[in-house]
């Protein structure tokens, strides 16, 4: 499969959310894609959310070859902070003295979470389906990360909107 | 003053891109990497089951040599010229079609044979000159790693000296079991000639190598 300048630039930006760092993400894009060319096999139908799937996993197993990989498993369903529902969550903005500080704050997979809301313009469903892992899951991780901002920036008259549609 | 956080994260992401060189790096890591992908790799317990195959076809060799199913073999190779190859070499220029209309950036930019006999150092082969069509015949422009009928191949691209489109001249090994049939120029055989996408493509073996050369498309 040949990858155009565009799906490149996707997946930099995509490892970016990941390592948050510019030299990091390259590093990371070069090793996933030189795995992707040597052992994908020849006929994957959506070579993109195959190709972060896999740079996905490449950066958890560094990670974890690092013990840095975060303690509080996102992957992790709590059932009793489902019930907040998405709207809760919809009304979120962020002063602009603060907006440069939010990604030094955020662990890898919660900027991997404001890529596919963002950037991909994904719904929680869709980002569920993406990483393979229930809707709830997902449901929880922007709970966290909302509770998050409002502890480093102020309470919810700080933050208006952060949305996941579901 | 605030901001909209998703605005700003999108912002802020869609603002980073690869510079030149950092993309150039990936270019090349592909081309690389998808010329090392036709080369087999053969490690620890595969290769035993390799010897174990090599015995095994050397065993079905030495039982069709002494001629226990001559007859069998016979039927199979005289059905196949008949009709199979006009098959083959319809199946081969369809192939070869859809690869010089998707026109990929050449891997090697040169108009040196012997620069791009040296570039294709993962084929089992070295790309040569035709009587059909030589280095002469039109400016050599480059070539590329593709593969014809799932083997390895070499595409180079030539502008035609009348300064038409290009055209592709696909070369790869010969092997009985994928080109076995197609007409041999050392024997004096003559090209076929297949049609696709109103595109007409010779096919030929010449050497000990196949050949597919793309022809220039003309209005009529």
């Amino acid at each position: 499969m040949t990858f155009d300048r565009q799906t490149l630039n996707r997946l930099y930006r995509y490892c970016f959310s990941l390592t948050g760092d510019e030299a990091d993400a390259y590093d990371l894009l070069q090793s996933g894609v030189e795995r992707y060319l040597r052992h994908a096999p020849q006929d994957v139908a959506a070579p993109v959310p195959y190709l972060q799937r896999l740079l996905r996993n490449l950066y958890i197993d560094q990670l974890r070859r690092r013990n840095r990989y975060p303690e509080e498993s996102l992957e992790t369903y709590r059932g009793d902070i489902v019930d907040i529902g998405l709207q809760v969550l919809e009304q979120q903005a962020i002063a602009r003295a603060d907006a440069e500080r939010i990604w030094d704050v955020l662990n890898p997979l919660e900027r991997e979470l404001l890529y596919f809301w963002a950037v991909e313009e994904m719904t929680a469903a869709e980002i569920a389906k993406r990483l393979a892992c229930p809707r709830n899951t997902i449901l929880s991780r922007v709970h966290r990360l909302r509770l998050k901002l409002r502890a480093c920036f102020g309470d919810d008259s700080t933050l208006t909107a952060l949305e996941v549609s579901s | 003053m605030k901001t909209h956080l998703r605005a700003h994260i999108k912002d802020k992401l869609n603002a980073i891109e690869l510079s030149d060189a950092q993309y150039r790096a990936l270019s090349a890591q592909r081309a690389r990497l998808a010329a090392a992908r036709f080369r087999p790799i053969v490690v620890g317990r595969r290769r035993q089951w390799s010897a174990l195959a090599a015995g095994v076809v050397l065993a079905v060799g030495l039982v069709l040599y002494m001629g226990w199913l001559t007859p069998v073999v016979e039927t199979r190779v005289a059905a196949r010229s008949a009709q199979q190859v006009q098959w083959l070499a319809q199946a081969i220029a369809e192939e070869a079609v859809a690869n010089h209309l998707k026109a990929r950036p050449l891997e090697l930019v040169s108009r040196d044979m012997g620069e791009l006999q040296a570039f294709f150092t993962e084929l089992d082969f070295k790309p040569i000159n035709s009587q059909l069509w030589s280095t002469a015949g039109g400016s050599l422009l480059g070539g590329r790693y593709c593969s014809i009928q799932g083997i390895g191949a070499a595409q180079l691209r030539f502008q035609p000296a009348d300064g038409r489109d290009t055209h592709s001249l696909y070369q790869t090994v010969w092997r009985e079991d994928k080109f076995g049939g197609l007409p041999v120029l050392d024997h004096g055989e003559r090209p076929i000639t297949a049609y696709a996408r109103g595109m007409a493509v010779q096919v030929w073996v010449e050497r000990g190598v196949v050949f597919a050369k793309t022809l220039p498309v003309t209005a009529d």
